[in-house]
């Protein structure tokens, strides 16, 4: 169903690292509430090839608390979390 | 460890808001890396239909009429606040408009998320179903000790 496909909260194109290294996607659950938040992190993080990048936008409180724990758990490298602006936080992801 | 987490979910009930505590359950727990089965049976049975809104399904007229009674996922009521069908309404309305995934949203996350979802084979009898009856994602049609052997070793939950 068009949920898990529909692009609009995603880049649109995943851009090229530099050097032709890893692609970078990005994915927004700013929105988002449980279980939600976690179930489209899942699933992105389940189409992306290895050594690929996700960029997780979320809130604080919960998916802050929970995303980059379970992205963990399930053996993805959380490389950075920081503040954006307001309750927004980044979440970077290598699978 | 991931890999050991298990939960089980018998789902009796028909009810929109006992069906979207199943699927937000399962769903969450698929997500975060548990094996997730959902063993459906009795009014829980409406919720893998192939058919989302009313039709006869069912072997003679008694089940037929049933079938129609009971409908899809689309038709669910609320066990409470149902207003004659309007309380669903009311209540995907309030989801949508709060960004809570719908019941919907959910059952398709759950596919994605490749939930194993059974149907329980006596209550199919009753109700004159067959396995066509339901979306193809339901992987097989058992019984409680089929039930009972998936669910070993983790944590189940009837609603």
């Amino acid at each position: 169903m068009g949920i898990f496909n529909n692009k609009s909260n995603q880049s649109p194109i995943p851009s090229e690292g530099e050097g032709g290294g890893p692609k970078v996607h990005v994915l927004d659950i700013t929105k988002e509430h449980c279980p939600m938040t976690f179930v489209k992190t899942k699933i992105e993080l389940s189409k992306l090839n290895e050594g690929d990048i996700l960029e997780v936008l979320l809130a604080e409180g919960e998916p802050l608390d929970n995303v980059p724990r379970n992205a963990k758990e399930q053996g993805y490298n959380v490389l950075s979390i920081e503040h954006v602006e307001g309750t927004t936080h980044k979440v970077t992801i290598k699978k | 460890m991931a890999e050991n987490k298990k939960l089980s979910i018998i789902a009796f009930s028909g009810d929109f808001d006992k069906l979207t505590a199943v699927f937000t359950l399962g769903t969450g727990a698929a997500a975060v890396g548990y094996e997730v089965n959902i063993f459906f049976t009795f009014w829980g049975l409406d919720a893998i239909k192939k058919k989302h809104g009313r039709s006869f399904t069912g072997g003679n007229w008694l089940t037929k009429i049933f079938g129609f009674m009971m409908g899809g996922l689309k038709v669910t009521p609320t066990s409470r606040f149902n207003f004659l069908g309007a309380g669903p309404k009311i209540f995907r309305y309030l989801m949508k408009k709060n960004n809570v995934a719908t019941l919907e949203e959910l059952v398709e996350a759950a596919k994605v998320l490749g939930i194993n979802m059974y149907a329980c084979e006596m209550a199919m009898h009753v109700l004159g179903l067959t396995k066509e009856d339901f979306i193809p994602e339901v992987k097989d049609v058992l019984g409680v000790a089929s039930f009972l052997n998936l669910s070993e070793g983790g944590q189940t939950l009837f609603i």
